[in-house]
């Protein structure tokens, strides 16, 4: 109890820094909200346009920082995010209302899949790692970690969407027409394919080689030797001696990884115009966009602590040892 | 059996007509989802589609050609010199809900900005409207209290908005508008986050210049599936950047391009600071410069060479031929002389120097701009021979704008707004009001200049005008405040597999820009392929 009791309060000083951070990153950058928005179009555009621009979003200037950041404060908590600069004038609960679904589909489905898949090989490679197959499995998951990804993307967006025309080459469903019902389901799953083979593929060279390194390390224990030695069946002692050890700390990156999904991919989705938070983060960056970053942040500070503080608990169930 | 073989015969011509509708596939920019804010004074992709497709304007300036054509009101009249003009209402034109648009309509949008400077993106009220009336039923009269003859191009940008759905709203400049209801030749069919479509209304009061019945516009957040769809014939007008196309359109017999003349780009020095008060200086500097290797090879060729008074083709008239004697163009030796002539010469080090002051200077430019990166590293190699030390410096695009209007520089490549003509394009580069501030970049504040610029304002007559342009273009050539270097290309990429009649090189009678008017206007010169 005292355990869990400990846990919560870190998590919530913890969210309390971040929430800080948060207001006080952006606004150290330099320049002017309005100017960025408009250089999104490069320099063709009508200049008297910034004049506009900046009795829209002017409100802020007036007040000092520190009314500002108790308004934070209080809007964070409360749910109101305001409106976006950059999408002047929509709601910034609107923008992410379009963009997570996208994400979590995309990139919640790919981590998921990914983190099993790379672990049931990361176990089958530190079991068998004097076999050929684990040599195999160690020299390509070395390769696969090693190969920028978004690369990766250009390439299989090059072969399989132009050349061969496989997939989609953009977007999250057709554009050609509209869709509705079965056909529209059936043109998500379609476009999320290739997007979604990209990201497993980034990410299984992690995974195996960290469930591989684990399991070695697990299987030079003595209690390994000792269930060899009674004739235990070998998958048994694969399975529940050594890999129900090893996967200890693959849980707590899967924690941290899970977390992280709410930021999106945004290499990704440039790649393949996928719609998603990354690239949404990546707009209110550059063009300042101080309600949409908070509220990005804010998400992403909390999905990851709250994916933290579930695999403190799980990890407590997991290993009767934390419990203490 | 009559009664079937009727339903199907109408369900057959109904198939008919369907597959007999045309769709024109674009794409205005490469910047991601779109967010639904139809909103034709916001600056975003969704407001550029408004504008002008849902949302219209009383008349349209034609850049390109300097015409204006009556739209919204069927004709225009200036009166009490210059400092009135009359707009007379088109009749029979509707809103796409069915109501009945009127000269109520235009006059609240036109206090709607006056309430909403937020709004007034082309800034009527700043330039000097003082009150727009309803003279009768069809005429509005727009009072200004300064004599200025260029406010029709401000006037040009005032999309007019209905009054029975805007008056309703609290705060219009926060009015997402998501169910927009416009007079314009299209309305909007389906919207999602990754495509917009719009179609033809039947009621417009054009319909008939309207041979384009469906637009279709997905979303793209990376350069390379845009160019892919380019590639794969899937859009018929990108306005976006293509690398090499070249080969590309010798691939594809559809595909075509024109990369018209956009904003100008120049080598800005800080006019405040020491070396570059010295006119020997910097027109040392117009003599060093190579521009078309600039354009060649920093742009891949695809930028305009521009001329030194900065006059854009369409208005050749305005370039006075008694100046062209003091047209520079590159040329090393004059340079070189010119540098010495300053006062410089090589130290120890190479670098040309005058008492304290070495020639050796950040050049500043936008980060991530790679174009223009490898323009500034090309230019710091060329000046590198008469011994000048340009280091190329990217720095964030905010704090890029906010040492430029700091002073905080000494040599900058950047851009002055061209606007609708050269008229605005000097005003812009040279006004004292907007040194640092706006276009006028580099600082150039000097009182005959500014008096000038207003004479301009004063007089309709294109005469005149010449007269007072070739003066300007005199101070120019004669002090050469920056050094232009080439024109930014307007991107513009064509298909003619579904659709002729897009402007080119050849027929030059739009630019084909994303915001604004011209959509619209190119629209109606498109013929379906049969």
């Amino acid at each position: 109890m005292k355990y869990i009791a400990n846990r919560l309060v870190f998590f919530v000083i913890t969210l309390f820094f971040a929430l800080t951070l948060n207001f006080i990153l952006p606004r150290l950058m330099p320049g002017d909200p309005a100017e960025r928005i408009l250089s999104q179009f490069g320099p063709n555009v009508d200049e008297r346009a910034v004049e506009a621009m900046r009795i829209a979003l002017g409100v802020e200037k007036d007040k000092n920082l520190f009314s500002q950041y108790v308004d934070y404060l209080k809007n964070t908590f409360t749910g109101n995010f305001g409106v976006s600069y950059l999408y002047y004038p929509v709601q910034v609960k609107d923008v992410l209302a379009t963009s997570i679904p996208w994400t979590i589909g995309l990139v919640g489905i790919s981590t998921v899949l990914s983190f099993l898949l790379g672990t049931f090989l990361g176990i089958y490679g530190g079991w068998s790692r004097d076999k050929p197959a684990g040599s195999v499995l160690l020299i390509s998951s070395l390769l696969l970690r090693s190969i920028p990804y978004f690369w990766l993307g250009m390439l299989f967006l090059y072969i399989f969407g132009y050349r061969l025309g496989w997939f989609p080459i953009s977007n999250a469903y057709s554009t050609k027409e509209t869709l509705t019902g079965l056909k529209l389901v059936l043109s998500v799953i379609y476009h999320a394919i290739l997007p979604s083979i990209t990201l497993i593929i980034a990410s299984l060279g992690g995974w195996i080689l960290t469930m591989r390194n684990n399991m070695i390390s697990i299987l030079a224990e003595d209690y390994i030797t000792l269930a060899e030695a009674k004739g235990l069946d070998k998958k048994h002692i694969m399975i529940h001696y050594a890999a129900r050890n090893a996967i200890l700390p693959s849980i707590t990156a899967f924690g941290i990884s899970l977390g992280f999904v709410v930021s999106g991919a945004l290499l990704t989705e440039v790649v393949y115009s996928y719609p998603g938070v990354g690239y949404q983060l990546y707009r209110a960056v550059i063009s300042q966009d101080f309600p949409l970053i908070q509220a990005i942040f804010f998400f992403i500070s909390l999905s990851v602590l709250i994916a933290n503080l579930l695999m403190d608990f799980i990890y407590a169930f997991l290993d009767p040892r934390v419990r203490g | 059996m009559k009664r079937l073989s009727r339903i199907l015969l109408a369900l057959f011509l109904l198939l008919s007509v369907f597959s007999l509708a045309n769709e024109l596939s674009m794409v205005i920019s490469v910047t991601g989802p779109f967010q639904r804010n139809f909103n034709p004074y916001s600056s975003s992709v969704t407001g550029y589609i408004s504008s002008g497709l849902i949302y219209e304007t009383l008349v349209y300036a034609n850049t390109k050609t300097g015409d204006f054509i009556p739209w919204l009101a069927s004709e225009y009249k200036w009166g009490a010199g210059y400092k009135e003009i009359t707009f007379k209402i088109r009749n029979g034109v509707k809103w796409s809900d069915g109501t009945p648009f009127t000269v109520d309509d235009v006059i609240f949008t036109f206090e709607l900005l006056k309430k909403f400077p937020s709004l007034d993106v082309t800034g009527v009220w700043k330039s000097g409207v003082a009150e727009v009336t309803k003279v009768d039923n069809y005429t509005v009269k727009v009072k200004l209290n300064v004599v200025n003859t260029l406010l029709l191009y401000n006037l040009a940008g005032v999309y007019i908005v209905p009054k029975h759905i805007w008056s309703k709203l609290d705060d219009p400049s926060k009015f997402a508008n998501e169910e927009p209801i416009g007079t314009g030749a299209y309305i909007l069919e389906n919207f999602s986050t990754q495509v917009v479509t719009l179609k033809k209304n039947p009621n417009y009061w054009n319909a008939s210049k309207i041979k384009v019945d469906k637009i279709r516009i997905p979303a793209y957040s990376g350069n390379e599936s845009a160019q892919l769809a380019v590639a794969n014939g899937e859009l018929d007008w990108a306005g976006i950047n293509y690398p090499q196309i070249e080969k590309l359109v010798q691939q594809k017999k559809d595909i075509n391009y024109w990369f018209a003349e956009g904003n100008p780009v120049f080598l800005f020095f800080n006019l405040n600071k020491d070396p570059f008060k010295s006119v020997t200086l910097r027109k040392a500097f117009a003599y060093a410069i190579d521009t078309e290797q600039l354009v060649q090879i920093g742009m891949t060729g695809y930028g305009a060479t521009v001329n030194p008074v900065v006059i854009k083709s369409g208005y050749e008239y305005l370039i006075s031929q008694d100046l062209k004697n003091m047209w520079w163009k590159y040329d090393p030796a004059i340079a070189e002389k010119l540098f010495s002539q300053a006062g410089f010469k090589k130290g120890k080090d190479g670098i040309l120097t005058k008492g304290s002051i070495r020639l050796s200077y950040d050049i500043l430019v936008p980060a991530g701009w790679t174009d223009w990166i490898a323009v500034c590293q090309l230019l710091s190699q060329q000046l590198q021979r008469y011994g000048i030390d340009f280091r190329v410096t990217p720095i964030d695009y905010g704090e890029y704008l906010q040492r430029i209007r700091n002073k905080d520089f000494d040599v900058v490549l950047s851009w002055t707004n061209y606007g609708a003509t050269p008229y605005e394009f000097y005003n812009n580069f040279l006004n004292s009001a907007n040194a640092y501030v706006g276009s006028n970049r580099g600082g150039w504040v000097d009182k005959s200049t500014d008096d000038l610029l207003a004479k301009i304002k004063e007089t309709a007559d294109v005469n005149v005008r010449r007269v007072i342009m070739s003066r300007l273009e005199r101070i120019v050539l004669e002090n050469i405040p920056a050094v232009p270097l080439y024109y930014n290309p307007v991107w513009f990429i064509y298909s003619t597999k579904n659709f002729t009649g897009w402007p080119n090189a050849k027929n030059p009678y739009v630019e084909p820009r994303i915001n604004g008017m011209d959509k619209i206007y190119l629209i109606m010169n498109l013929e379906p392929v049969k």
